[in-house]
């Protein structure tokens, strides 16, 4: 009798803990089963890029080329425009870059090449591109980087792009690999800031060196680095170098690779922090200006914490990107790194300071295999922290487990956040993209298809363009929204808001930037993503712009949700 | 404890193996290679009271000039020997062990994996090699072999402190900071008193001081500790770079900067020259 009850005391424990389980599903609903589907023979899109030779011989070849996701007819979805380059037999004269036109339903990701049409006639070694309204008319220009002299593309807004790189006064012959747009100065336009490599004459080809015994290419150390440019918009469609005006005391020559323009330290200006590759990371922060100079920057990398990992070691910085790891508003930075190195999580202890956190999410051992390019936080499962994507390949052809401990090709990873830790997602049978080797470098993010969640596009080295569309489920409790920004506040020419915080007011509170770079020579949609509870009538979003202003906005879920700058309420901190 | 006695080789006469034992331990004491590199290059010749530490046994005559070689960096020549060796003597758990070794000191830890594995399989108790199978797993972004390795080794050999800091790094990784203390508290008391081993303290106050200043938020004991593992080994410059990083944040400026100054100098006396970017 005594065994009998004890037997219905523990059937009624296990079922009411199974009711438990019950409850808390219910409430966030079940978690969705994350699917990245490689979708690039539907669309239309069948481009391969060309970057060097394959294999790679010299460092030039390297690195490919970079993508931009950016709306530059005013459609409401994100174009395509590929970087391409060339090849060490003809550096000057390549295939060309390209413009793919969006004409996706929610149903079919579908892209046109429109190249011809849009008069763009690149034919240099592009290397990437950053998007951004430099004249504030309305459409999205761009800047496109190269080994040799970019370009600045000015959008007319008629489908067509004419290059005004000389009229602005921003030629550059250096090797640039990435740029970002952002309100450096506070004056409402778009500057720039060009981030250059190193001298590399392909007449002149370095010797070969070797790493871990192996023959490989020579490069960065042992080559010439050189100085980043910080072009100031002028506002009349010239630029003025930074140095030149004062702005800037000096830039260090570094193997720069990347830049993110957002405030980084709080004080309601942007900010600019760099990449380099096997150098120390900049971080340049408005000072007071002694000389009457309006802008001031200084460059406080090392005292931030910023420059180098947690043991002082300059990384190889390629990837770098910017979510609230901790939820407290401040932005922290994810980059990605050699292999035989790990990745790194700086994350903002406030007041300006970086503390590299890497372990303590699980960032850390695991990556060592791994050699990491553009990479994004993006909340894929609808908790509201945010996941990690991350494209890898490495940049010897020669690399095996058994020569370098890392293969030359290398899968692209997820990493789900839970808890404090981020998990590994493992591919399953039925992937197409996840779990697959390939020679991966850059990526953009955008809503592609307009349904609210976050697409991908990858640019493999010498490899084909691929859409890799987001197929996750939202679960019944959430759906997605993508928030675009439009900055319409009289005589405001940062059209998109790059370089806004927006948060979301409502519980739980989370927060996005729109921000500039990031992407490995490449540019993500300016746009924010959320998760947000199923049948909510309001939401309730604040946006810090660029020059620090906060305005609160009323919104209706949709997937996807414009905030005009002039329809919110000021809010005063 | 039996399968260990079963396979120590006992059949030189006892003056050999001690000599050979006290001349691995001088190449040791002579050879502490860079601050996060394994550390220890130990083959134990432990012969202290501790009965629960199993004695590692002494390489042969051969076999010793072979590590000897890796030891001077010389790992090319050592491994055609060793190769040479193996030849004459498949399976040799001890040739398989310095093959290993060697691929360990060129940083190839996957060919290095291969051999110590089956060294361990041929032999497997003979802890020097799970004391490396375990630095290799962590170099190869292998947490849980790793931990298993390094605690298989420490059942053999309790008393190893580098072991303990291994432990204490894999703990810092699964950010389990009370673990991490312990190993670390360990790695420190274990090699305190060995005057070949103030490298290994140095490194291990330097990450206490970690799990103090992140768990504790002590920054003073943290830059007290960092203080003491530069005094021990000023070439460790990752521990001068975060001594500079926490009086930055303690406001102590002209501190930070000296600090910062001398891990510039010690870095550029450390870092290796000649390859690219790891």
């Amino acid at each position: 009798m005594k065994r009998f009850v004890f037997l219905l005391a523990t059937l009624a424990l296990l079922m009411a803990s199974c009711d438990d389980q019950t409850s808390e599903t219910s409430t966030m609903g079940s978690p969705p089963d994350i699917h990245f589907m490689d979708v690039t023979d539907s669309t239309g899109l069948d481009f391969v890029t060309t970057c060097g030779g394959t294999p790679s011989r010299e460092i030039l070849e390297v690195a490919g080329g970079g993508i931009a996701l950016f709306d530059f007819d005013n459609d409401n979805d994100p174009d395509l425009f590929v970087a391409n380059g060339a090849t060490l037999e003809s550096p000057h004269l390549g295939p060309g870059c390209r413009l793919f036109r969006n004409d996706s339903t929610k149903e079919q990701i579908r892209f046109t090449d429109v190249t011809p049409e849009s008069g763009m006639t690149l034919n240099r070694w592009a290397m990437g591109a950053a998007a951004g309204d430099v004249d504030g008319d309305g459409f999205i220009d761009l800047h496109v980087t190269c080994w040799g002299p970019n370009a600045l593309l000015r959008n007319r807004g008629d489908g067509t792009f004419e290059d005004i790189t000389a009229m602005a006064g921003i030629d550059d012959d250096a090797w640039s690999t990435s740029s970002a747009f952002g309100d450096v100065d506070g004056d409402g336009d778009l500057d720039l800031y060009v981030v250059n490599y190193l001298e590399f004459d392909p007449n002149e080809l370095p010797p070969t060196t070797t790493y871990k015994g192996q023959t490989v290419p020579t490069g960065p150390q042992g080559l010439t680095p050189q100085a980043d440019r910080l072009w100031v918009n002028e506002g009349d469609g010239t630029f003025s170098d930074a140095i030149e005006t004062g702005a800037l005391d000096s830039i260090t020559p570094a193997y720069g690779l990347n830049v993110v323009i957002i405030d980084f330290d709080g004080d309601n200006k942007q900010d600019i922090t760099v990449g380099n590759d096997s150098m120390a990371n900049d971080l340049f922060v408005h000072a007071e200006s002694t000389d009457g100079n309006a802008l001031k920057l200084i460059n406080t990398g090392r005292q931030s914490g910023l420059a180098a990992n947690l043991d002082g070691s300059e990384q190889a910085t390629m990837g770098m990107a910017i979510g609230d790891v901790d939820g407290d508003g401040h932005p922290d930075l994810f980059t990605t790194n050699f292999s035989a190195d790990t990745n790194t999580l700086h994350r903002s202890m406030g007041k300006g300071g970086w503390q590299d956190r890497t372990r303590q999410y699980g960032l850390g051992m695991p990556s060592r295999p791994w050699l990491g390019w553009t990479t994004a936080f993006v909340d894929l499962d609808y908790d509201n922290d945010e996941d990690l994507i991350i494209l890898n390949g490495h940049v010897y052809p020669n690399a095996t487990l058994d020569t370098m401990d890392a293969e030359y090709k290398q899968p692209p990873q997820v990493l789900i956040r839970e808890g404090d830790r981020f998990i590994q997602l493992k591919a399953d049978k039925t992937d197409n993209w996840l779990g697959i080797p390939r020679s991966d470098r850059a990526g953009a993010m955008g809503d592609l298809d307009g349904d609210g969640d976050l697409d991908l596009v990858t640019a493999e080295l010498n490899g084909p363009i691929r859409i890799i569309e987001n197929q996750t489920a939202p679960p019944r409790s959430h759906q997605p929204i993508m928030i675009h920004l439009i900055n319409d506040r009289p005589g405001a020419k940062n059209l998109n808001g790059l370089g806004s915080r927006i948060r979301s007011v409502s519980q739980p509170v989370t927060t996005r930037w729109i921000y500039s770079g990031g992407a490995f020579q490449s540019a993500n949609d300016s746009a924010a993503s959320f998760s947000i509870p199923r049948g909510t009538a309001i939401l309730n979003f604040d946006v810090t712009w660029p020059d620090g202003t906060t305005t609160r906005h009323e919104i209706q879920p949709e997937s996807r949700v414009t905030i005009r700058r002039s329809a919110g309420q000021e809010v005063t901190s | 404890m039996n399968r260990a006695q079963t396979n120590i080789r006992t059949n030189l006469p006892l003056w050999i193996p001690r000599i050979v034992a006290l001349a691995c331990l001088f190449l040791m004491i002579s050879c502490q290679d860079d601050s996060e590199a394994p550390g220890t290059s130990k083959i134990s010749s432990r012969t202290g009271p501790n009965k629960k530490t199993i004695e590692t046994p002494p390489l042969n005559e051969t076999l010793s000039a072979h590590f000897k070689l890796i030891e001077d960096k010389r790992t090319g020549p050592a491994r055609i020997r060793i190769r040479q060796w193996l030849n004459d003597h498949p399976e040799d758990a001890r040739a398989e062990f310095l093959m290993g070794l060697s691929h360990h000191r060129d940083r190839r830890y996957a060919r290095a994996l291969t051999w110590l594995q089956d060294a361990i399989q041929h032999e497997p108790v003979y802890p020097p090699a799970w004391h490396f199978l375990g630095w290799t797993h962590y170099y190869l972004g292998n947490p849980e072999p790793a931990r298993r390795a390094f605690e298989e080794h420490l059942v053999m050999d309790p008393e190893e402190g580098d072991t303990h800091f291994g432990l204490g790094l894999l703990d810092i990784e699964a950010w389990q900071l009370d673990d991490a203390e312990r190993h670390f508290q360990l790695a420190i008391e274990l090699q305190a008193d060995l005057p070949h081993r103030v490298k290994g303290v140095s490194k291990a106050k330097a990450r206490l001081s970690e799990v103090i200043e992140i768990r504790d938020e002590n920054n003073q004991e943290a830059i007290l500790l960092l203080q003491e593992s530069v005094e021990l080994y000023p070439d460790h410059y990752e521990a001068w770079y975060r001594l500079s990083q926490l009086l930055e944040k303690e406001g102590r400026t002209e501190e930070a900067q000296l600090a910062q100054s001398s891990f510039e100098e010690a870095r550029e006396r450390m870092r290796p020259q000649g390859e690219t970017s790891e």
